[in-house]
């Protein structure tokens, strides 16, 4: 099993270009997850690719947590997200690749998206590395990107447990020969729209996607819920 | 090690890596130049040919070596724009000019034709043309990018493209070009390559994934920085066009003032 998980976090932190490669990806993150979830194969007639992730046929519940924004408040997510699309992705702030890419991806697009969708987004980051992303440091490296960018932490175990509850990888810690370390982590951001986990989006995924994509989520929030 | 620069989607770093690739070829070609220049006949070889070859050289071994291969490889776009500025723009015609006058005449009769066909100056800039879409196709730049075969392939692709492309104007062979025939020919030939620039430069998302997804150097946004390479292509080629202008209009002129000449 460690064998396996540090395997599987190798493939997550080499960077992948090529479409095919990403296909093939987000594909296999899907069927491992609906197999963790003990789920029935995606029914073929309603299996139509929505989105440019992988599509989540049926959606599956969002499991519910709590963890500590960087206000130092608690975040009860459910109840947070409930009324727009959450885009939950576990990271830290020291990630040499994979974390700073997503992150300022997804800043540029908000910031080029009609400001009735954006504002109907919420980009919540949860640090898989509590030791070193204090509170402060989580917030100001979010802020880089874009300030209503939610921070979460807690400890390790409480992060491991709620990556668990969305059948992402626990974290694994990596010594570096120099000195430091670096975090082994899930390299996909989750699309939750209400209550219901929609997609999963690899690493790979591009600005021109989000574009589309994100609008299509937000239409898709319950019509009672949907912000102006 | 590597032997040519690719993207490779690690983090930067500024510490100095070799690329052996480059510097092998760099010096065979600097190896052939010093061979056709010791064979030449007498005349056909000047101080003048010989730094502009050298010149070539070096500023091609600049553009395809660390950092600034290296940069335009995987991480920022504006570079890539550089080097292609750089290597069709400049390195090309200079090592064209720097070529032994009767160079040519010394080719096969087999690479000779070849040599004569391709730079036909319809061929030419249909050829040109072709490696300037090719190579700037987002689906082609992105499978090519990541590997040091195919970043190679673009890098050799622009160079050919560039030697093709000028050949008509700065080698007098096989017949040469009428000073107005040229502008034409340049001014046809830049202003599908100003297309790509202004395309850069409207486009609202990144278009290549290869600096999209690459870790960022000092937080330089892709978008804004395609924008950047784009901006460079256009006024690379605005500078470039009104050099070309100028110079070609005083050839003109002087052609001119030659025929006008009694007797």
């Amino acid at each position: 099993m460690g064998l396996w998980v540090t395997g599987l976090f190798r493939y997550l932190a080499v960077v992948r270009l090529l479409n095919w490669m990403r296909r093939s990806f987000a594909l296999s993150i899907t069927l491992v997850l609906l197999a963790g979830c003990g789920r029935e194969r995606p029914k073929a007639a309603s299996a139509r690719t929505l989105y440019h992730g992988a599509t989540l046929t049926p959606p599956q519940p969002a499991p519910d947590f709590t963890l500590t924004a960087t206000d130092g408040r608690p975040y009860h997510f459910k109840a947070e997200t409930k009324d727009y699309v959450a885009l939950l992705f576990f990271g830290y702030t020291h990630c040499p690749d994979v974390c700073p890419v997503h992150m300022a991806n997804l800043a540029a697009v908000l910031d080029r998206l009609p400001i009735g969708v954006a504002g109907s987004i919420k980009v919540v980051f949860v640090t898989v590395d509590p030791a070193r992303d204090t509170p402060r440091v989580l917030r100001t490296w979010l802020d880089k990107f874009n300030p209503t960018f939610v921070g979460l932490r807690g400890t390790l175990d409480e992060v491991n447990r709620v990556q668990g509850l969305f059948h992402m990888p626990s974290t694994a810690v990596e010594r570096l020969p120099q000195g430091g370390y670096v975090v082994g982590h899930g390299a996909a951001v989750i699309g939750i729209v209400g209550d219901s986990v929609r997609v999963l989006y690899p690493f790979g995924i591009r600005q021109a996607d989000w574009m589309e994509d994100l609008p299509q989520l937000v239409a898709a929030i319950p019509r009672a819920h949907q912000t102006d | 090690m590597r032997w040519w620069c690719s993207a490779q989607g690690t983090p930067w770093t500024w510490t100095w890596q070799p690329y052996i690739g480059v510097w092998i070829l760099m010096l065979g070609i600097g190896a052939l130049y010093v061979h056709w220049h010791r064979t030449a006949a007498p005349g056909e070889s000047s101080p003048a040919r010989r730094w502009a070859a050298a010149g070539g050289i070096a500023i091609l071994w600049i553009l395809l070596d660390w950092p600034v291969g290296a940069l335009g490889a995987g991480y920022l776009e504006s570079v890539h724009a550089a080097e292609f500025l750089g290597m069709v723009f400049v390195a090309s015609p200079l090592l064209l000019v720097g070529l032994p006058s009767g160079w040519e005449e010394r080719r096969g009769e087999r690479t000779a034709a070849l040599l004569r066909t391709l730079t036909q100056p319809l061929y030419a800039i249909v050829g040109f043309n072709l490696v300037v879409i090719g190579t700037h196709v987002p689906a082609f730049v992105d499978a090519l990018m990541v590997t040091q075969i195919g970043s190679l392939v673009i890098d050799a692709a622009w160079v050919a493209g560039g030697l093709v492309f000028w050949w008509p104007v700065v080698r007098a062979w096989p017949a040469p070009l009428t000073a107005a025939a040229r502008l034409a020919y340049l001014l046809a030939g830049l202003s599908l390559h100003m297309g790509v620039g202004m395309f850069y430069v409207v486009a609202n998302v990144p278009l290549y994934g290869v600096y999209e997804l690459a870790p960022r150097i000092g937080g330089i946004d892709p978008l804004d920085d395609q924008g950047r390479a784009g901006g460079m292509m256009m006024a690379g080629d605005v500078a470039l066009g009104l050099a070309a202008i100028a110079v070609l209009l005083w050839l003109w002129g002087r052609e001119e003032a030659k025929r006008a000449e009694p007797g």
